[in-house]
C-alpha cells in the first residue's frame, strides 16, 4: 500500500505539492490524473526517492521511501523522460538494472524481448521515442517490482503497443499482486485500466474514489415525460439536457433510487445509460473547474 | 523496517569505468608513451643490458621533479575531467532522476562514484608509473625510497585535487559553471590578492608589483608548484679514469610535507562534499549555484571581481588619459568601480536566476554593491598601510635586486648585498619619494616638457634573492634642467655609476661566492675597417682578454662605466661606441659541482669614458688605423660620406679623442650628479 499524508513540496517558495494525501491500496491500479503543473510528476518523484518532501509523509508498505534501499529495490518507476546512458543498448541497461534490482528476472527479460521485438544491441539513442518507451517497460517489468510507478507511461506508444503494455502490466497486477500508480493528464487513457482514481490540481487532491464508488453514486437517465412536459422543478438533478422529447438527466444517486423518484411523475420512458469517467468527474466536481475540463478534453 | 544499506555498488563502479574508458584509457596511453620512449632510447643506445644507465638517485631526482613541477598542474586539469565523468550525471535532471530512484542510497552513490573518479585519476598514473618502474628496474636504476615517496606524493596530490573537484561538483548544477567554479576555487585566493594589489598599484606611486602571495597557499596549484622542489647533495670522487666526478649523495623532495597537508585538506573537502550532497536538492540540476547559502557569496563575489577588473578597465579607457599624475584619482576610479560592480551584480543575478529579468526589487543589492565598491576604492586610495611611502629599514634588507635604466635605453641590473650599497639605494628611494609630486607627473601633467624617462626598479629581499621580497618601480622624467635641480635624479645617477654597482653589474654573474671562474677568451666586435668599409670582429687571445679585463676593471673602479646612462641629446652619440667587447668565462657552481663547468659571457658596451680600456685596445693592437672603434656619431658621419650626403650634425664627429686625452664629452656638458658621484666615491 502506498500512503501519502499531508505532503508538501516547495520549489523556491512555490508549493508544487500543497498538502497532498492519498492512498493506493495494495494490488490496485491507481490513476493519478491532473492537468499540466498539477504536481503529478513531483509526487511521483517524491515517491521514488528523487525528491525529499518538505512536510508530510510518504510511505510504501508502512516504510518511508527516502534513502530506503531495501524498499526501493521493490519499487520500479518509468519517468516521463526516462533516462538511459548515451551510448547504452537495451542489453547494457539490462546489465545495469540487474546490478541494482535483486529480483531482476532474465527469464522475464527474454519473454519481453518477444513482445517488444526491438534489437537489444541497438543503441537506445538511435531508437524512436516510442521504442525507447517500450524499452523502458521491457527493463522495468523485468525488474519484477512489487510497486510500479508510471509517469505518463504510454505517451508515444501506438494503440496496439499501448494495449500490449497494459496487458503486461495488468497481468502483473493479477498474477503477482503488483501495485500500480499511474499518472496521466488524460482521463480517457486511464478509464479502462484503473480501479482507483485521484484528481490532483494545484498541488492538492481534489477527489479520490474507487471506480465502484463513483459508479454507485451517480446515474445518467434518458426520460420522456407525459405530454412532452419538462423536468419537474422539484426534481434534484445535476444536469439536464433535451433532444426532441427525450431528456437526459444526471442525478447524484444510484439508478434504483432515481427510478423510484421519477416514478412519481409517471414518465413514459426511463432508461439508464452508462456514464463515462469524464462525465462522472465533470458532474462530481461541478464541471466548471479548469482541471476537470482539461483532463477530459 | 529498513534492511541493510550498501556503501559500494560494483555495478555502478564498473559502469562508470566502462562508460569513461576513453578518458582514463587515453590518458594512460599518453602517459605510457614517456617510459616507452625512454626504453626506446635505451635500446637504441645499447644500454639495456650494460651498466646502470642512470644513477638511481638521479632517476629519483627526475621523479621528484615531475612530482614538484608537473603533477600539480596535471592533476588540477585531469581531476576536473574525472569529476565531470564521475559526477556529470548530477547536472542533468533526467539522470538525477534515474540515479536517485535506483535502489541505492546517496551514501552508496557518493562512495561508489568517488572511488570511480579516484580510479580514473590514478589508473593513468599507475600505468605510467608502473612502466617507468619497469624500465628503471631493467636498467638497474630502481631506488625504493624515492619510488615510495613518489607514489605517495602522486597519490596525495591526486586525492587532494579530485576531492576538491568533488566538493565543487556539489556547489553547482551545471557543467560549464563547474569548470568555471573549479578553477575559481583553485585560483580565487591568488586572484583576489592580485586584484586588490593591482588596485593598489593604480593609486600608489612606484607600486607596480605588490602581489606578495600572502594567501597563495589557498591556491594549491600555484603554491605547490612554487614550494615543492628537489634538494640534492653530492660529493666529489675520482672515477676509474682518474677524473674528478660529482656523485649524488641524497635527493629529497623539498617541502614534500605540504602534499600531506593538502591531502588532509582534501579529506576535509571530501567531508564537505558529502555534507553538500546530503543537503542537495535533486531539482538543483541545471542551476549555476546549487547551494542556497552560497548564492549571495557568488553574487557579491562576481560583483567584487567585476568592480576591480571592470572598474580599472573603465577607468583606463575613459579617465586615465586625463590624469596629470601617473597614479589614479580616487573619485573617477570609485565611480568606475561602482558601475562595474553593479554590472557584475546583475550578471551574477542573471546567472543565478537563469533569467534576464532581475532588475525588479534589486535596488538594495545594487546599492550595497555600488557603495561597497566605492568604499573599497576609497579604502585603498587612503593607503592605510602606508604602502606608498614605505621604505625598509636597512637591517630588514638582506639583499637587493637593482635595475636602473637610463634615458637612452642602457641600464644596470644587478644583485647587491653590501650594506653600504643597500643604504645608497635606500637614500635614492627616499629621495624619489620626497619628490613624489614632481616625479609622479604624467605626460599630461608635464605639459609638453621635453623629457626622457629613466627607470628605477628596486626589489628588497629579506634574505637572499628568492626570499620574501617587496618591489618598487619608478618611471622618472629626466631632462637637463630636471637633473640639475632634482636631488633624487642626481642620487640615481650617482648610484648607477657607483663602481661597486658597476662591478656587480658587469662581473656579478661570473665573479661571486661559490663560483669557480676562469677567463677563456673573447672577441672585439664591430671594428671598422676603412679599406673594406666593413665592420669586423676580432678574436682575442687569452692574454689580450686578460689585459682587457684588467683595463675594464680599472675603468669600473674609476667610475667610468655607467656614465653614459644619463647622457642626453647628441652627447650620447658622441660618447657611445658602436663596438664592444665580449669576454668568455668558464664557470663552475661549487654548490652544484655535478653540473660541471658552463660558459658565461660578459658583454661590454664601450664609451669614450672607458679611457683605460680604449688605451688597452690600442696598446694591444686590436684597435688601430685599419680597425677603428667608432662612436655612433662617427658612424653616422661615415654613412653620410658614403652616401654623398654632408654630415648635418652640429658637432665634429672626428674631434672626439680616442684615448689618452683629458677632453671628454662630460667636460662640455655639466655631468649631472657629478658632485654626488664624487662624494660617494670619495
Amino acid at each position: 500500500m502506498i500512503q501519502v499524508t499531508n505532503t508538501v513540496k516547495r520549489f523556491d517558495g512555490f508549493a508544487a505539492l500543497d498538502g497532498v494525501s492519498l492512498s493506493v491500496p495494495a494490488g490496485s491500479v491507481y490513476g493519478l490524473v491532473g492537468p499540466n503543473g498539477a504536481g503529478k510528476s513531483t509526487l511521483i518523484r517524491c515517491l521514488t526517492g528523487i525528491y525529499r518532501q518538505d512536510e508530510g509523509e510518504l510511505a510504501i508498505d508502512g516504510q518511508s521511501v527516502w534513502e530506503n534501499e531495501a524498499l526501493k529495490s521493490r519499487v520500479a518507476a518509468i519517468a516521463d523522460d526516462w533516462y538511459y546512458f548515451p551510448q547504452a543498448t537495451i542489453r547494457d541497461m539490462c546489465k545495469f538494472y540487474r546490478g541494482f534490482y535483486p529480483s531482476f528476472s532474465m527469464e522475464r527479460y527474454e519473454k519481453c524481448k518477444e513482445v517488444f521485438q526491438i534489437d537489444e544491441k541497438r543503441p537506445l539513442r538511435r531508437l524512436s521515442k516510442g521504442m525507447q518507451k517500450q524499452a523502458a517497460f521491457w527493463l522495468t517489468l523485468s525488474a519484477m517490482p512489487d510497486y510500479l510507478i508510471l509517469d505518463e507511461p504510454v505517451d508515444g506508444l501506438d494503440p496496439v503497443m499501448r494495449r500490449q503494455v497494459w496487458s503486461l502490466v495488468l497481468g502483473d497486477v493479477s498474477q503477482r499482486g503488483t501495485t500500480v500508480l499511474v499518472s496521466s493528464h488524460n482521463l480517457r487513457e486511464l478509464e479502462d485500466v484503473c480501479d482507483h482514481v485521484g484528481i490532483l490540481d494545484h498541488g492538492k487532491v481534489l477527489l479520490e474514489r474507487s471506480l465502484a464508488q463513483l459508479q454507485d453514486n451517480m446515474v445518467k437517465l434518458q426520460v420522456v415525460f407525459k405530454d412532452g412536459g419538462g423536468v419537474p422543478e422539484d426534481l434534484e438533478v445535476l444536469h439536464a439536457s433535451k433532444v426532441g422529447r427525450i431528456h437526459t438527466l444526471i442525478m447524484r444517486m444510484n439508478a434504483e433510487e432515481a427510478a423510484h423518484r421519477l416514478a412519481v411523475y409517471e414518465p413514459m420512458l426511463v432508461d439508464a445509460v452508462p456514464l463515462t469517467l469524464e462525465e462522472i468527474f465533470i458532474y462530481e466536481l461541478g464541471g466548471a473547474d479548469y482541471a476537470v475540463k482539461d483532463i477530459v478534453l | 523496517m529498513r534492511s541493510k544499506t550498501s556503501y559500494f555498488n560494483p555495478t555502478l563502479f564498473k559502469k562508470n569505468l566502462a562508460r569513461f574508458w576513453p578518458l582514463w584509457g587515453g590518458t594512460s596511453i599518453i602517459g605510457a608513451l614517456f617510459p616507452l620512449a625512454f626504453l626506446t632510447i635505451l635500446i637504441r643506445e645499447n644500454a639495456l643490458f650494460g651498466e646502470p644507465m642512470s644513477d638511481p638517485l638521479g632517476v629519483t631526482a627526475g621523479y621528484y621533479q615531475i612530482v614538484a613541477w608537473i603533477i600539480p598542474t596535471l592533476s588540477l586539469l585531469y581531476a576536473a575531467l574525472c569529476a565531470l565523468a564521475a559526477w556529470g550525471w548530477l547536472y542533468n535532471p533526467r539522470s538525477v532522476g534515474m540515479y536517485h530512484s535506483l535502489p541505492i542510497t546517496r551514501k552508496g552513490i557518493f562512495v561508489t562514484d568517488f572511488l570511480s573518479g579516484m580510479s580514473m585519476m590514478l589508473l593513468p598514473y599507475a600505468v605510467t608509473g608502473g612502466l617507468a618502474i619497469l624500465v628503471s628496474a631493467i636498467v638497474g636504476s630502481l631506488e625504493p625510497v624515492g619510488l615510495a615517496v613518489t607514489i605517495l606524493a602522486v597519490a596525495g596530490q591526486s586525492f587532494f585535487f579530485f576531492a576538491s573537484a568533488t566538493a565543487v561538483v556539489f556547489v553547482t548544477g551545471n557543467p560549464f559553471a563547474f569548470a568555471a567554479l573549479y578553477f575559481i576555487f583553485h585560483f580565487i585566493a591568488a586572484g583576489a590578492e592580485w586584484l586588490v594589489t593591482r588596485l593598489m598599484t593604480m593609486f600608489y606611486f612606484g607600486v607596480e608589483r605588490y602581489y606578495q602571495g600572502v594567501i597563495e597557499f589557498l591556491s594549491p596549484t600555484m603554491y605547490l608548484t612554487r614550494m615543492l622542489d628537489v634538494d640534492t647533495t653530492s660529493r666529489q670522487i675520482i672515477n676509474a679514469e682518474g677524473w674528478e666526478e660529482s656523485v649524488l649523495e641524497s635527493v629529497t623532495l623539498a617541502n614534500g610535507w605540504l602534499i600531506a597537508v593538502y591531502a588532509l585538506a582534501g579529506a576535509v573537502l571530501l567531508a564537505a562534499a558529502w555534507a553538500l550532497y546530503r543537503r542537495r536538492r535533486s531539482e538543483s540540476a541545471g542551476e549555476v549555484v546549487a547551494v542556497g547559502w552560497m548564492k549571495p557569496i557568488f553574487r557579491y563575489g562576481v560583483a567584487f571581481c567585476a568592480a576591480c577588473t571592470g572598474g580599472m578597465a573603465l577607468y583606463n579607457v575613459f579617465f586615465a588619459g586625463y590624469e596629470t599624475t601617473r597614479t589614479a584619482s580616487p573619485v573617477p576610479l570609485a565611480l568606475c568601480m561602482a558601475a562595474a560592480g553593479v554590472i557584475g551584480y546583475y550578471i551574477a543575478s542573471m546567472l543565478l536566476s537563469k533569467s534576464l529579468r532581475v532588475f525588479r526589487g534589486s535596488w538594495k543589492g545594487v546599492l550595497a554593491t555600488a557603495l561597497a565598491s566605492a568604499a573599497l576604492c576609497a579604502a585603498v586610495a587612503l593607503d592605510p598601510l602606508s604602502v606608498e611611502s614605505w621604505t625598509p629599514r636597512p637591517e630588514e634588507v638582506g639583499s637587493v635586486l637593482l635595475i636602473v635604466n637610463g634615458v637612452n635605453g642602457r641600464g644596470v641590473s644587478t644583485r647587491l648585498t653590501d650594506p653600504a650599497l643597500i643604504q645608497n639605494i635606500l637614500d635614492v628611494h627616499q629621495a624619489v619619494l620626497a619628490e613624489r609630486e614632481d616625479l609622479n607627473k604624467s605626460w599630461r601633467g608635464l605639459g609638453g616638457e621635453d623629457v626622457s624617462v629613466a627607470y628605477l626598479d628596486v626589489t628588497y629581499y629579506e634574505g637572499e634573492i628568492g626570499s620574501p621580497h617587496t618591489s618598487r618601480m619608478y618611471n622618472l622624467p629626466c631632462s637637463r634642467e630636471r637633473m640639475e635641480r632634482s636631488q633624487a635624479l642626481q642620487k640615481l645617477v650617482a648610484l648607477a655609476t657607483n663602481p661597486a654597482i658597476q662591478e656587480a653589474n658587469i662581473f656579478g654573474h661570473v665573479y661571486r661566492e661559490n663560483l669557480e671562474t676562469r677567463l677563456t677568451g673573447g672577441y672585439a666586435d664591430r671594428l671598422y675597417n676603412p679599406e673594406t668599409k666593413e665592420m669586423e670582429q676580432l678574436d682575442l687571445t687569452l692574454e689580450q682578454a686578460k689585459a682587457l679585463e684588467d683595463a675594464v676593471r680599472w675603468d669600473v673602479a674609476a667610475g667610468h662605466f655607467g656614465r653614459t646612462l644619463f647622457l642626453l641629446d647628441d652627447l650620447y652619440n658622441q660618447a657611445i661606441c658602436t663596438g664592444g667587447l665580449e669576454l668568455y668565462y668558464s664557470v663552475t657552481d661549487l654548490d652544484r659541482p655535478q653540473a660541471g663547468p658552463h660558459s658565461q659571457t660578459v658583454s661590454l658596451s664601450l664609451s669614450a669614458y672607458c679611457t683605460e680600456t680604449l688605451k688597452a685596445l690600442e696598446d694591444l693592437g686590436i684597435v688601430n688605423g685599419s680597425r677603428r672603434l667608432l662612436t655612433y656619431a662617427e658612424q653616422s658621419a661615415l654613412e653620410s660620406e658614403e652616401e654623398g650626403v654632408p654630415f648635418e650634425g652640429d658637432y665634429d664627429p672626428y674631434s672626439f679623442p680616442r684615448s689618452g686625452s683629458a677632453v671628454y664629452p662630460g667636460d662640455a656638458y655639466v655631468y649631472p650628479g657629478e658632485e654626488v658621484d664624487a662624494a660617494l666615491l670619495h
